[in-house]
């Protein structure tokens, strides 16, 4: 029995299904993230869980305990909302300081734990001020200690670096896993940035379309997606479609530009998948720096400089694109520039 | 045309030209008719055009003041002489009768002090000498004073001493704006959270129904009430029915009838601004309470109504301010105890003619609602430079 | 235990705001003379009774005629007042927004002594011109307001946008910021209007028997007698108010897209 069951869960709203068949177990002490585009069902499986709305089907086990129609202030989960819903009204001390005053806890406790939680965010000399008077970052980080004071058994994070940044958000993502660490409690957020989603959680839930599609270490997940939705969502990837030939015991996958041989488990093979950093390039005039089981020729038709590296867009005879890395210590190729590329059998993710 | 930085010298021409119109009808027909109201306020009427003799008569000289008197009731034909003899008789009971009899045989009178003694004794008692110099100037605080109760002694100075009919009337129409104000908002709080807060469809139909009530004119909404709480009419003939009650109750010409209707009038003036508070509190403020442990009411109390205070108090403040000037309404269905002071002034102008009194009554009123502006503007002011929002 | 308070407030406060009139206006249709339920059938004979009735229909006539030029007048005086004010610089248009918009907050008995004071004074009391120029005193403030916040929530950068095809400043005034704002000067219109025709106070103290008012006459009427009739014109008006805010939400709805 694991820390928090979901079973199955259906959400409908009139008509339209936001959720279908949501499973999912959560270990205790682990660092989740949702990921999925917009409209994938992310806050409303978060609002499920934090009781804000009820389910259409299925249940939610809390340390083996249905907690589906539990109201969410008995539900002791802290959420830290997509806008943050600070109190404006109330200063920094007293919005962290209030689930503490609901649960009637004494004065000298609530100062306490409130300058500790406000230290753990540094926050400590901005006590006195209004929400208003705070930076985005500081709000946020208001929020995460409002939410986590109380020692809550689960934190929900809807989107909460959506409205910083790009540095700010990269710190506070430091920041988010330390306080993870050093408090063991289990977090669940939702993103749609995957590289946040990579950088901090220890298991991932790719969602779409109201399912989902494969909950997984970032590691599998971009190693060994599962479907050819995860594939593209996470991570840059190649896809081609193609058919199966056999020959004799072995089997092939033919694809328009190469063909791969296949292990012999692998059936019902429908699309493979090569990541752009498993691809070698070189210049078709010096062509044996690109070597590798498949090789290929074609013109690069887009580059992407980015200083460590350039992205390339490789134009093949069959007319469809292969995105790949490469170095660009003397300057991106330009466009126009005839390339071999070349990869491996090994690395070829097959999907089923 | 908007933003300042950007213009030109010729915009102020232009303002100049357009404001031209607007100006001149507000200071012609507004401005000034309340100023010859205020005016009027401590205006002293005939008696301080009609005794300009007895004005600069020697005060010391019994016979000069006589003469003076009967010289100046010589000199004013009988209109003047009535319109005298009532100005005095506001001051002093009885005074109209022995001013109009005199004034009447003013020829025939030797003037020295004992010629009118000998006319009418009571002109030897000093009060009436008293009376008739305190009122010979052109202004006189002589409205606002029956207005107070305050009354000048013999020395000059102010005392409480005089009727205080008006101040009982005044301290009323207060008491009855403030009960009003209290029921208004208690039933327009769960209303303006409705239209901000309930599901859409419900939400729209609690608005259409705010707003259908705010463009039916009172008068109309005055005279359901006037039907609805009468003796024969509907809600005592439902009680009756029901058989919880076995007589007509008097629902109507008092206080109760008085409260109901104003209240029902002033709701959506309440709802109004509650509600454009209420809409810019995100839901989520709610949810994040709820989920950090507190239950509904606990939500409501602690994070929800704080917020909304500042839309209570502009509701609060509109609903007292038209409260205490209500006139329609509470004449209607108030009975005679009921009545506040804008019932008054009506009466003075439209039954005794008395202006003077209508006037000072109008300039207490309309200094009450200056007051309360003041301090709801001298609020926001403050509010607006301290830069809280809450 | 909360939902029965929201409930509970809710449907009580609502019943109070709505029950009264829904109760009271059918009864226009009684076909007996007691204003109680349950009716003695239906009937339009008190419909007849007014429209054959001259008091009532001259009193609405008057109404009518006053609104009318309460409304120019009110819109001319208001909407001057509002681009005018738009023009100046920021502390003028401080005073003279509360300038112009103080009337709204005089209580009316005290505008009707007032005006009844003056106007008698210069000849205007129980006058049509009278009574409509006091009612554009009362309507201009709201024609004030709206205007202003259509001119406020324009967008400035069609006026720049304007500027930079070479349109003038007048031609841009004319062209450009008028017709935006016209919604403004529509939704004023309408108010300036409603107040005038719904108008009681001051017009108790200006008008004269001839040029009575139909709030006027109906004040009268409940202070007299109740009687079906008072019903049917309480009916009326209402249809009337409830007209004009159906008009200005057309109005504002046609008005939208143009915003956005
Ligand atoms: N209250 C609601 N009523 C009706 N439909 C809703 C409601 N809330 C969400 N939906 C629908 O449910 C689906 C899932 O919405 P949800 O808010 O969970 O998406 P999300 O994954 O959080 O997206 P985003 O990344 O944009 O926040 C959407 O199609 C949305 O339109
Ligand atoms: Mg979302």
């Amino acid at each position: 029995m694991s820390f928090l069951e979901i079973r199955n869960i259906d959400k409908f709203y009139s008509a339209m299904q936001a959720l279908a068949g949501v499973s999912l177990s959560i270990p205790k002490g682990s660092f989740v993230t949702l990921l999925g585009p917009s409209g994938s069902g992310k806050t409303t499986l978060l609002k499920i869980l934090a009781g804000f709305e009820g389910v259409s089907g299925g249940q939610i086990l809390h340390n083996g305990r249905d907690i589906t129609d539990l109201k969410p202030e008995r539900r002791n989960f802290g959420l830290v909302f997509q806008g943050y819903a600070l109190f404006p009204h109330m200063s920094v001390f007293d919005n962290v300081a209030y689930p503490l005053r609901v649960r009637r806890k004494s004065r000298d406790e609530i100062a306490a734990s409130v300058t500790a939680i406000l230290d753990l965010v540094h926050l400590g000399a901005l006590s006195r001020r209004k929400p208003h008077e705070l930076s985005g970052g500081q709000q946020q980080r208001v929020a995460l200690a409002r939410a986590l004071v109380f020692e809550p058994d689960l934190l929900l994070l809807d989107e909460p670096m959506s409205a910083l940044d790009k540095k700010l958000r990269v710190d506070l993502q430091d920041q988010l896993r330390d306080i993870h660490h050093r408090l063991g409690t289990t977090f669940i957020n939702v993103t749609h940035d995957q590289e946040e989603a990579m950088h901090m959680s220890d298991m991932i839930a790719v969602m779409n379309h109201g399912r989902i599609e494969q909950f997984d270490t970032a590691h599998r997940l971009y190693r060994r997606p599962n479907s050819r939705f995860v594939a593209d969502f996470v991570g840059k990837s190649n896809i081609f479609d193609g058919v199966i030939q056999s020959r004799g015991a072995a089997a092939e996958f033919v694809a328009d530009a190469f063909r791969l041989p296949l292990p012999r488990e692998a059936k019902v093979v429908s699309e493979i998948v090569i990541r752009p950093e498993d691809i070698r390039i070189a210049r078709a005039d010096c062509a044996g720096a690109a070597a590798g089981d498949i090789r290929l020729e074609g013109t690069v038709a887009a580059s992407t400089y980015s200083g460590d590296r350039a992205l390339y867009s490789i134009a093949l005879p069959s007319g469809r694109t292969l995105l790949t890395y490469g170095s660009a210590r003397e300057g991106a190729l330009e466009p126009g520039v005839p390339v071999a590329v070349a990869f491996d059998t090994k690395d070829c993710i097959l999907l089923h | 045309m908007h933003a300042s930085p950007r213009r030109p010298g010729g915009a102020r021409l232009a303002a100049l030209v357009l404001l031209v119109l607007p100006l001149a009808i507000y200071s012609f027909l507004y401005l000034m008719p309340i100023g010859s109201m205020v005016a009027l306020s401590v205006d002293n009427g005939e008696l301080g055009r009609s005794l300009v003799a007895f004005r600069d008569a020697d005060r010391s000289d019994a016979n000069a003041r006589a003469a003076a008197l009967l010289t100046d009731m010589r000199a004013m034909d009988a209109g003047t002489q009535g319109a005298t003899a009532r100005g005095l008789n506001q001051n002093l009971a009885g005074f109209r009768s022995l001013f109009l009899n005199t004034a009447r045989k003013s020829g025939d009178i030797e003037p020295t002090m004992a010629g009118l003694v000998a006319f009418d004794p009571r002109w030897a008692e000093e009060q009436y000498w008293q009376v008739m110099e305190r009122n010979t100037a052109p202004f006189t605080l002589r409205h606002f004073g029956q207005a107070t109760g305050l009354v000048l002694d013999d020395n000059g100075r102010l005392t409480a001493g005089g009727d205080d009919i008006y101040v009982q009337i005044m301290w009323r129409t207060l008491v009855i704006a403030v009960q009003v104000m209290f029921v208004t908002l208690l039933i327009s709080y769960p209303l303006a959270y409705a239209v901000a807060n309930a599901r859409p469809r419900f939400a729209a139909f609690v608005l259409v129904a705010v707003l259908l009530s705010f463009w039916t004119s009172i008068l109309v909404r005055t005279t359901a009430w006037v039907i609805l709480l009468q003796t024969s009419g509907l809600v005592n003939a439902f009680l009756l029915w029901t058989g919880a009650i076995a007589e007509p109750l008097q629902l109507i010409f008092n206080r109760f009838g008085a409260i109901v209707s104003m209240t029902h009038v002033l709701l959506p003036f309440a709802i109004i601004p509650m509600m454009n508070v209420m809409r810019t509190i995100p839901k989520s403020q709610a949810d994040a309470s709820r989920s950090l442990g507190a239950g509904p009411i606990e939500t409501f109390l602690r994070v929800y109504f704080p917020q909304t205070i500042r839309g209570v108090a502009v509701a609060a403040g509109t609903v007292f301010i038209l409260a205490l000037g209500f006139y329609i309404t509470p004449s209607l269905t108030g009975g005679p105890r009921d009545q506040m002071v804008s019932f008054y002034i009506a009466a003075f102008v439209k039954e005794s003619l008395n202006w003077g009194m209508a006037s000072a009554l109008s300039v207490l009123l309309l200094g009450a609602v200056l007051v309360i502006v003041a301090i709801y503007g001298a609020a926001r002011w403050a509010m607006a430079r301290s830069g809280g929002r809450a | 235990m909360s939902r029965v308070i929201f409930w509970g407030s809710v449907l009580l406060a609502l019943a109070f705001l709505i029950v009264p009139l829904v109760l009271v206006l059918p009864l226009a249709f009684n076909e007996g003379s007691f204003l109680t339920y349950p009716m003695d059938g239906f009937s339009l004979k008190w419909f007849a009774e007014i429209f054959t009735h001259g008091q009532w229909t001259r009193a609405f006539w008057n109404s009518l005629r006053i609104a009318f030029g309460a409304m120019i007048a009110g819109v001319l005086i208001g909407g001057l007042a509002a681009t005018g004010v738009m023009l100046t610089g920021r502390a003028l248009q401080i005073v003279l927004t509360g300038l112009f918009v103080s009337p709204l907050v005089v209580p009316s008995i005290v505008v009707g002594v007032a005006f009844a004071y003056a106007f008698g004074r210069m000849g205007l009391s129980g006058s049509y011109w009278g009574l409509v120029l006091a009612h554009a005193i009362l309507g201009a403030p709201l024609v004030f307001l709206s205007v202003m916040t259509s001119l406020r929530g324009l967008d400035p950068d069609l006026d720049l946008a304007a500027a930079s095809l070479g349109a003038s400043r007048s031609h841009r005034f004319w062209h450009v910021t008028l017709p935006l704002a016209a919604p403004g000067f529509l939704a004023g219109a309408l108010f300036a209007f409603t107040t005038s025709f719904d108008e009681v106070v001051v017009a108790l103290f200006l008008a004269s028997p001839e040029s009575t008012t139909l709030p006027v006459a109906l004040f009268a009427g409940l202070r007299d007698r109740l009687q079906p009739t008072i019903v049917v014109v309480a009916l009326l008006l209402s249809l009337i108010s409830f007209a004009l805010l159906w008009l200005m939400w057309w109005l504002q709805s046609l008005g939208r897209p143009q915003k956005h």
